[in-house]
């Protein structure tokens, strides 16, 4: 048994519904692309009190199942004015399900900023949130466990999304209490902003009763003996996610200076000072820690403490999309400067990918040259301060690059496009295209799909496999980064949901979720006033040949929502 | 950082914590238990399993001895998996302080 919460802010109201069986295991993506749909709040203003803000924990959250414990964050993006389910790690979601709470909806606005405490036993209590407003996420985050103490997980907004800034996401506590893991995408932190929101404190408790214990431990073992022998994820724990500079620097797909190359070449000729091996190598020689789980008992670990020279600490994690876009992206070359402006965002509570798109599309109006990091750390601080040139940074890579007179834009749908160039690694950018949550690559990465020998048609199938199973993950609180497991042991998870939930779940059922969650989102998206031609990718990447391959875009929203429409009416997974 | 088993445990030995370990890290003496600590993930499920708050992560000041004791016993100890005859006394031994000199060396019984 787990439990809805539906808080009514304006009233400082919480009602309560119990859920069982399959209830609990239409949770996650499906859940919130559902009850947003089935609300009705595709034309409401994102950032008015009608649009509600869900978080939803899966169904082995609160255990120890590896890589089980995600937290799905749900709203309409003000950032897209689309649909929005942004996802994070950390112990958020252990907690809820750990007080048997399976999903959070936060519906109207406070009249004034609150801090909400869940505790583990009593009532859903509200305080003043005066002695957090304008702090940092780090500094709050310390005062916070001074008065509440360590065992609790927090949800933060952060000084950015106080200021309704679009770039803003909800920072979540690590199994550290660094609120470092943020559900970062589309803006959620400014919905959080709306509705006065400070910070969510729920306290941890202990494993969630599960109506056949000893089963649903034996497939958690099961899972993570597969875990430990998969090769994929013994790359994942060693190098992070990281490797995948590498990987893209290698095919010419990694985003260089506001995605004009695709390649960063070295003067000296030696290694990829940000591709996974490089850091990883200097990370273990300076301390750091190589390998470390975002969640409670994840074995993947693809996290990591990154620290300098002296020891000292200067994020955590630092990973692939922050290299990609605020690092290479932006021209820099030093690992350790994306640490810094890394940590710096995490304590504003900013989507980096975003934030660095938006640098990027900075230095591509002349505003300074790629690589300056002392102009880069004074926008960081520009946005810090709120000032009038702050409020416009953290607008995001859209509407800053419209202003300025930008053509080369790199967003769809106003996202920001991930660390994957789309002329190279296709199946991804059509992903990124096709997806109502905007330019997104964990709804159906493939960055090692060999493309260029398929057919837009083949490689829309390979998309579209990819999307259904990331949208069961994400519907199921799992990591994608267990999918080699996952994906070919559904009966397994699905036994251990039926096994702890009393369910009748099958494999069937959940790849069903999958799809149904993308007929869902496709149709909110569609009463929210989007068309096909929202799909197309910025036309710059179809015209100008990307150095080194030369490679330009082929693919055309049109051709892929032909493909796409098909295989999403015809259910065949 | 890794979870450890400490003095409170002694002569308790309640066991809880082993159903619920992910990758099987209990190993079990006569009358203790103790955890590897390569072995172990961090994932701290086991610690608010235990009735008696033996268990504790070893970042807590102090606790540089039972991490040498985890370490050496799980060497030398059965592993353990499945919960065990809880001793009839256990109760009385509850919080008791001082209860290193009663810790037993002689191997406990594992799953073999």
């Amino acid at each position: 048994m787990r439990r809805q919460i539906d808080i009514y802010l304006d009233a400082k109201r919480v009602d309560e519904r119990e859920l069982s069986g399959r209830e609990v295991a239409e949770c996650g993506r499906y859940l919130i692309a559902k009850t947003l749909l089935e609300t009705g709040v595709a034309t409401t203003d994102p950032l008015g009190p009608d649009n509600p803000i869900i978080f939803s924990a899966g169904p082995f959250a609160g255990t120890n199942f590896s890589n089980a414990n995600r937290l799905s964050v749900g709203c309409k993006s003000p950032l897209t004015d689309g649909i929005k389910e942004a996802n994070s790690g950390g112990t958020f979601a252990f907690a809820m399900g750990q007080l048997e709470i399976a999903g959070i909806t936060f519906h109207n606005a406070f009249d004034d900023w609150m801090v909400i405490h869940i505790p583990k036993e009593g009532p859903i209590t509200f305080s003043d949130a005066t002695p957090y407003m304008g702090m940092g996420n780090f500094d709050c985050a310390k005062k916070l466990h001074e008065v509440y103490g360590d065992k609790v997980s927090l949800a933060l907004c952060g000084p950015v999304g106080e200021r309704l800034g679009l770039m803003a996401g909800i920072a979540f506590s690590d199994t550290d209490n660094r609120p470092s893991r943020l559900a970062a995408r589309g803006g959620v932190g400014a919905v959080m902003g709306s509705k006065k929101i400070k910070a969510v404190v729920i306290e941890k408790h202990k494993m969630p009763p599960m109506h056949d214990r000893k089963k649903v431990m034996a497939a958690i073992k099961e899972y993570g003996k597969k875990l430990s022998a998969a090769p994929a994820i013994k790359t994942l724990e060693t190098t992070g996610t990281a490797m995948v500079a590498d990987l893209t620097n290698h095919m010419g797909a990694l985003p260089v200076r506001n995605f004009s190359s695709g390649q960063l070449t070295t003067s000296d000729g030696g290694p990829l000072k940000m591709g996974g091996d490089y850091i990883r190598e200097l990370n273990q020689s300076r301390g750091g820690e190589i390998s470390h789980a975002c969640m409670p008992g994840c074995l993947i670990k693809c996290s990591n403490v990154y620290v300098d020279d002296t020891g000292r600490e200067l994020v955590s994690p630092l990973e692939y999309e922050t290299i990609g876009l605020l690092g290479t992206n932006c021209g820099l070359t030093e690992p350790d400067d994306v640490a810094l402006l890394n940590e710096t965002a995490n304590d504003l509570g900013v989507d980096s990918i975003e934030l660095g798109a938006t640098l990027g599309v900075l230095m591509e109006a002349g505003e300074a040259e790629f690589g300056d990091l002392a102009f880069m750390k004074e926008c960081l601080e520009d946005i810090r301060s709120g000032n009038e040139r702050g409020l416009f940074l953290a607008s995001g890579t859209h509407r800053v690059g419209e202003k300025l007179g930008v053509t080369r834009i790199p967003v769809i749908k106003k996202q920001a496009i991930s660390a994957y160039d789309p002329r190279i690694v296709e199946v991804t950018g059509i992903s990124m295209m096709f997806t109502a949550q905007g330019a997104d690559h964990t709804v159906g990465n493939a960055p090692t799909f060999k493309c260029d020998d398929k057919t837009v048609e083949e490689l829309v199938g390979e998309s579209f496999k990819m999307q259904v199973n990331s949208a069961v993950a994400d519907s199921l609180g799992l990591c994608v980064f267990g999918r080699s497991v996952t994906d070919v042991n559904l009966a397994l998870i699905v036994n251990a949901i039926n096994d702890g939930h009393q369910s009748d779940v099958t494999p069937e059922f959940i790849k069903n979720i999958g799809l149904q969650t993308l007929r869902y989102e496709a149709e909110f998206n569609k009463q929210a006033g989007f068309k096909t031609e929202d799909d197309e990718l910025p036309e710059f990447f179809m015209t100008e040949a990307l150095p080194p391959t030369g490679a330009k875009a082929r693919l055309t929203s049109a051709e892929i929502n032909t493909h796409m429409q098909a295989l999403i009416a015809g259910g065949q997974i | 950082m890794t979870y450890i088993v400490t003095e409170d445990c002694i002569k308790c030995k309640h066991q809880d914590c082993i159903e619920v370990c992910p990758v099987d890290c209990f190993y079990v003496g006569e009358n203790f238990l103790v955890i590897h600590p390569d072995e172990c993930i961090d994932c701290g499920i086991c610690e608010p399993e235990c009735p008696v708050d033996a268990i504790k992560a070893d970042s807590e000041p102090g606790l540089e001895k039972w991490l040498e004791i985890n370490t050496k016993f799980a060497e030398i100890w059965p592993n353990i998996t499945e919960k065990g005859e809880v001793p009839e006394d256990a109760k009385e031994w509850e919080g008791k302080p001082n209860k290193l000199a009663l810790l037993s060396e002689n191997p406990g019984v594992g799953d073999d």
